[in-house]
């Protein structure tokens, strides 16, 4: 799981171009959206795409993204039980 | 006014020492982009993006304006980065799966929207691509608009990138050599003189015309001194010196693209050159093309010639104030 944690947080500074971080700046558990790091609904997008492409995983219920976007420990969660790739 | 090309970026040190091509194609320098625009904003921003809102806040600031009546852009080509990442994207992963940031920051109007976003100007915003004379129909826009009283002052600006692949299909299509660039330039037009670095005395943009027809427009009087769009390739720079052949004057004539090199938007590099010409009454040596033998002391004003390939010709007639 950490592994998972640590590509994924990559994963989200190189897609949001969050060039200024590193991983270890990312607070595993803290809110992605609003306090933390302060992401938007644009950003929101980007990260479904990004499980899309890189895990298989597409999001069809929108209500789920709430819960599963809530910190990079909740998504990482998700990924392992739902990844296709 | 302000610019970003393949010289040092928001400076004139060009003016003393340029930056010679080191190869035929050159992607601008980059401006810090970070003393104008905050990480979290800029994250999402392309280079070109960058660029813009660097050279338009830097041009804005030197004028005094904050909150310009109008937002006038010139580009080519647009957001040509984001364009292609976007279909490379679609090409690989189909249209299902396709990045938010990308389709939104790859039209043409991007540039324009992001400015008028930063500057929270909600006054006329419009974008013309012409390709070559993007520029040219952005100042004659606002210009027209000064002369009716529309507006009082406009933001005008011209922006082009070229991404390797661009680059690398434009020397398919012009295998002749020609130095490929970026520019990114922003300048802003008032009818109040008070602080102005020139007039704008006229713009024109003649679709089509003859030599004959191009020659009629320039005279003795105004257009002592021109600024051609001449680039070192023969079959562009003959009609160049056709044009000179045709007028009854011997104008001193000056260069830009040796400096600044060629984009759709590199004629707003010569806009740019020619005002700082006027602006500071020296001429750089190397921008000297014919003509010398005319130079005179005073810079009285500066006329600007370009031509396109489907024979469209444009002349700014800039006057010292």
């Amino acid at each position: 799981m950490d592994n998972l944690i640590d590509q994924l947080k990559k994963q989200i500074i190189e897609v949001l171009n969050l060039e200024d971080m590193t991983v270890s700046d990312i607070d595993t558990d803290a809110p992605l959206f609003g306090e933390g790091l302060g992401l938007d609904s644009i950003d929101a997008l980007e990260l479904i795409v990004l499980l899309e492409r890189e895990y298989g995983i597409k999001l069809t219920n929108p209500a789920e993204g709430k819960a599963i976007f809530k910190s990079v420990s909740s998504i990482a969660d998700y990924v392992s039980k739902n990844r296709k790739k | 006014m302000a610019l970003v090309s393949c010289q040092k970026p928001l400076s004139d040190e060009w003016m003393a020492e340029p930056c010679p091509f080191e190869s035929a194609y050159v992607r601008a320098q980059e401006p810090n982009s970070k003393e104008f625009i905050v990480p979290s904003e800029a994250r999402r921003m392309s280079r070109i993006l960058k660029r813009t809102v660097c050279t338009s806040l830097t041009a804005l600031n030197e004028a005094g304006i904050h909150d310009p009546n109008a937002i006038i852009t010139g580009t080519g080509m647009g957001c040509m980065e984001n364009s292609e990442k976007f279909l490379i994207d679609m090409a690989t992963y189909g249209e299902n799966c396709l990045k938010p940031s990308l389709f939104m920051q790859s039209t043409h109007n991007t540039i324009g929207s992001l400015i008028g976003i930063v500057l929270k100007c909600h006054g006329y915003n419009n974008t013309y691509s012409h390709e070559g004379i993007s520029f040219e129909s952005a100042l004659l826009d606002g210009f027209v608009q000064l002369k009716l009283g529309a507006i009082r002052n406009a933001l005008i600006g011209s922006h082009d990138e070229n991404t390797p692949f661009s680059a690398l299909m434009f020397e398919r299509i012009h295998p002749e050599y020609r130095v490929l660039t970026e520019t990114s330039m922003s300048a802003v037009i008032t009818s109040d003189s008070s602080n102005a670095i020139c007039e704008v005395a006229s713009v024109c943009i003649l679709h089509g015309a003859d030599i004959d027809e191009v020659a009629s427009k320039l005279n003795a009087n105004e257009d002592k001194m021109i600024l051609l769009g001449v680039n070192d390739v023969e079959i562009n720079d003959n009609t160049y010196l056709e044009l000179l052949a045709e007028l009854s004057f011997k104008p001193v004539c000056l260069q830009y693209k040796n400096i600044f090199g060629d984009n759709f938007s590199s004629s707003a590099a010569g806009f740019y050159a020619a005002a700082r010409i006027i602006e500071r009454q020296t001429i750089p040596p190397f921008m000297l093309w014919r003509g010398n033998d005319n130079l005179t002391d005073k810079i009285s004003g500066l006329t600007i010639v370009n031509q396109t390939e489907d024979s469209t010709w444009t002349i700014i007639r800039l006057k010292a104030v």
